[in-house]
């Protein structure tokens, strides 16, 4: 289990990340999610032990990840912005890498050549966004980590490629039970892959759980009439005499609670991942309309 | 699951080699560069010229050393690189020692390779390329320390330059800042060069430290080693590991985030910026300097504007610092400053009042120190020296002391320099430098001194002298217009006609006429050159004294020496010279 207690990281006066917790299961695969300036990269810089907390703990299985090359071993990081050696070629970053990580498969590193089909001794710094990325996966799968942090991974790759690392991580995650962290904006992709979210904002953990809670905590409710008390409502829209209600809670106590004053209409909807983040965000002053000139 | 606790990966040492070849490279082919320019059939010529050389790489060093440091941890400056690499499975003491063991093998083995060479070069003189190894390290040792520190103070590579030549060259700012503006309005004190070049580690490691002299005529080898600069080298090695443990603890601390801001410590901002901008002010003044412009103080005001505004833009990477805050910080600095030259203008502590006790003095000397001064003494090349020793003298030129220091307005014009320094019984040293005016009272007192036989002759025994004087020659050349100006030299080595013109000479001194100096003797015409060889010892002799056992002197006649004029025409009479 990869878990951050409490942590605050500031730069300069600015607060990145506020009394932050998060806790990402043991084989897992947990999507942090939020605006951007969130706090999600600064999370992860964290997590990866590459920042040091101002205050808080983050540990891997109870132990420092920061400065300890025995956790860090066992995590492997693919950061936004990818930066390998100037003039180093993919077989140099294999060596340079089975140097650093000692659990480093070289079988592996050849079968996904077959893969990803990447030019072995060509500069890593002449390949294309995509290619980069790809020949991160390419090294980071093969360190066998137990943990692997991805930050927004698949920026960059095409549609057939995207499908063949998510595979890749997917099928990494059933044989190895490797938990995996995923920053992303794409919240589609996560929904297909998360079984657990994190929604941060400013620097803060508003949300997290599993993603059947969540989509199990929060609806979508329909309804010709009055609207009754009780209900905790993210937010409402109306279209004639139709009200659209995005409202907490599971789908019994909100249709016991509709059903009493007996609407004319009313139907409860599953909202998705995207649907969820917006209105959960709407309730803390980041509503679609602030980010639409 | 345990690591073995090593600071040292294999896997960056290896790459940092092959990552940075062309650095290490290049230094490799300059170093063989310079041996071929020193190869010789003569191994001693060789050993010659390495010996000259030892001292000058401090300056090559002064570079290679910054720049290794500055690219083997280089990655600390770039955001991208920095998380990429830090996120990977070592510790900051790895990353720190490896890169330490590949930065000092960077300059170990070219010069090892050279040192090889050197051995086949030098011959029976191979210790010579065991002490190039040593020296080279050394220096690099202290140089590339620096640099480590100076990467670890700052957050991107012109950062980094910038903290490793001030530390390198704070001396010198220091000095020159004093010298060109509080020097100034410190009358009497003047800011020596030694101290800032002793506190200068580039300067100090640039000296000889091999005195190896081969003498082409002789043949011979002349060999030794200046222990001075050894020390001060292995003082400065030492040093050099002090900066790499300081930065060791700084990189255990250092925030990586600060990647790609200028500095990594923020503590370090004020410091920079007051630095930067004295520097600013002093680089602008010594630049006018270069074009013939004076005035210091203007380019002061210029630099400290420009500085400080300059370095608050590094400091923010952004040319919008003109905010109320910022102004608030220039007005502060600029108010100390000015606060601290008015301060030092108004001497509360009166240290340019200040003439030590007469019981707390051994002796004393002064000097002139002007272009008039007429002959070039041996003694001390173009200046006499007048030594005091009783507590009388002392007591009296202490209180021309005192009106030297009243008499601070005059600067220019008609002027007579004077240095004064006292030798104290606590072993300490006061030295004072000061312009009496030619017109004043004090001025006068002066010229006794400076017509005194002991000074005019530049010995602390002037009957001795006198007595041992063989043979004088008189200059008839110059304007001498009671005789016919035939340019004779005429020979005087009766010892009566010498003891008797050294008489008349004697009246003169005691008149107070003698001084050797155009500026004592403003509306005179020179009208006697007299050449004297003695065979007196000499207290403050030249090297010929001690070979030869006599001294040359020659001495000026001005038209108002009326006693010594007047021997001279009796003598040039009466041996028939003149009619």
């Amino acid at each position: 289990m990869l878990d951050m207690q409490n942590v605050t990281k500031t730069f300069g006066s600015f607060t990145a990340l506020d009394n932050l917790t998060m806790t990402v299961p043991q084989g897992t695969v947990y999507g942090l999610v939020g605006p951007n300036g969130a706090g999600k990269s600064t999370a992860i810089r964290l997590l990866t032990g590459v920042y040091r907390p101002d205050s808080g703990r983050i540990t891997l299985e109870g132990l420092p990840v920061y400065e300890n090359p025995v956790i860090k071993q066992r995590i492997c990081c693919i950061p936004d912005e990818i930066f390998y050696f100037p003039s180093a070629s993919l077989e140099e970053m294999r060596r340079f890498y089975k140097g650093i990580y000692p659990r480093f498969d070289d079988q592996l590193f050849e079968r996904l050549y077959d893969v990803f089909q990447l030019p072995k001794k060509s500069q890593i710094r002449r390949f294309s966004k995509g290619m980069q990325k790809q020949a991160a996966f390419h090294l980071s799968i093969c360190t066998r980590p137990d943990v692997l942090v991805l930050d927004e991974p698949v920026d960059g790759l095409d549609p057939v490629m995207r499908r063949q690392v998510w595979s890749l991580i997917l099928s990494d995650v059933a044989q190895r039970g490797t938990t995996v962290l995923i920053s992303s904006h794409n919240l589609r992709e996560l929904e297909d892959i998360c079984d657990h979210v994190g929604i941060m904002d400013h620097g803060k953990m508003l949300l997290q759980r599993s993603l059947a809670d969540m989509q199990g905590n929060t609806h979508k409710l329909q309804l010709v009439g009055e609207v009754p008390e009780g209900l905790e409502v993210l937010h409402q829209s109306d279209s004639g005499r139709l009200k659209t209600l995005i409202v907490r809670g599971s789908v019994d106590r909100i249709s016991t609670a509709v059903s009493a004053v007996k609407p004319a209409y009313f139907d409860i909807l599953p909202l998705s991942l995207e649907e969820i983040f917006i209105y959960e965000l709407g309730g803390v002053n980041y509503e679609v309309k602030n980010i639409v000139l | 699951m345990k690591l073995r606790t090593s600071y040292f990966n294999r896997t960056v040492f290896k790459k940092n080699f092959l990552r940075f070849a062309p650095v290490w490279s290049l230094y490799t082919v300059f170093l063989l560069l310079i041996f071929s320019v020193l190869m010789d059939t003569e191994p001693a010529r060789v050993g010659n010229d390495l010996a000259d050389l030892m001292g000058a790489m401090a300056w090559l060093n002064l570079l290679y050393g910054g720049l290794c440091a500055n690219v083997l941890f280089g990655d600390l400056f770039n955001p991208r690189m920095c998380n990429a690499l830090h996120a990977l499975p070592m510790r900051r003491e790895d990353w720190f020692l490896t890169h330490i063991a590949t930065g000092m093998l960077f300059s170990f083995v070219p010069n090892l390779l050279g040192t090889a060479v050197l051995f086949v070069m030098l011959d029976k003189y191979y210790y010579l390329a065991l002490l190039w190894l040593a020296i080279m390290t050394l220096q690099y040792l202290f140089f590339f320390g620096i640099g480590t520190l100076s990467v670890m103070c700052g957050g991107s590579r012109l950062a980094m330059a910038a903290v490793y030549f001030i530390i390198n060259f704070i001396s010198l700012l220091v000095y020159v800042l004093a010298d060109q503006f509080y020097e100034p309005l410190l009358y009497g004190i003047r800011i020596d060069s030694p101290a800032y070049e002793f506190f200068c580690p580039t300067l100090q490691a640039a000296q000889e430290y091999v005195n190896f002299y081969y003498d082409k005529i002789l043949g011979g080898v002349f060999q030794g080693l200046y222990w001075d600069s050894w020390y001060y080298l292995f003082a400065i090695a030492a040093l050099g590991v002090i900066a790499l443990v300081g930065a060791v603890l700084l990189y255990r601390r250092r925030r990586l985030e600060c990647a790609g801001d200028f500095l990594a410590l923020r503590p370090l901002e004020p410091v920079f910026l007051i630095i930067f901008t004295l520097g600013v002010s002093v680089a602008l003044y010594a630049f006018t300097q270069l074009f013939g412009l004076s005035g210091s103080y203007p380019f002061m005001v210029i630099g400290i504007v420009a500085g400080f505004f300059a370095g608050k833009m590094l400091l923010e990477r952004t040319v919008k610092v003109f905010r109320l805050k910022t102004f608030i910080g220039f007005i502060i600095f600029t108010v100390v400053l000015i606060g601290s030259l008015v301060l030092t203008k108004l001497d509360p502590l009166g240290i340019t009042w200040y003439v030590p006790e007469t019981d707390e003095i051994e002796f004393m000397r002064f000097y002139r120190d002007n272009d008039n001064y007429i002959y070039n003494d041996p003694v001390d090349e173009n200046r006499a020296v007048y030594q005091l020793e009783s507590v009388q003298q002392i007591d009296r030129f202490r209180q021309i002391h005192s009106k030297l220091q009243a008499d601070r307005d005059h600067t220019d014009g008609e002027i007579c320099q004077v240095e004064v320094m006292y030798q104290l019984k606590n072993g300490s040293t006061v030295m004072r430098y000061y312009n009496a005016d030619v017109h004043s009272a004090v001025f006068e007192d002066l010229q006794s001194y400076f017509s005194t036989p002991e000074y005019i002759f530049c010995t602390d025994d002037a009957d001795t002298y006198i007595q041992s004087i063989r043979h004088i020659e008189l200059d008839l050349s110059y304007n001498f217009y009671h005789l016919d100006n035939s340019g004779n030299i005429i020979s005087l080595e009766n010892p009566e006609d010498i003891q008797a013109l050294m008489q008349a000479i004697l009246k003169d001194c005691q008149a107070g006429i003698m001084a050797q100096d155009y500026t004592f003797h403003p509306n005179e015409d020179i009208h006697l050159w007299v050449f004297f060889d003695a065979a007196a010892p000499q207290k403050y002799g030249n090297i010929g004294i001690i070979e030869t056992g006599r001294s040359y002197r020659d001495l000026t006649v001005f038209s108002g020496c009326e006693n010594t004029l007047a021997f001279v025409e009796s003598y040039l009479q009466s041996h028939g010279f003149v009619s």
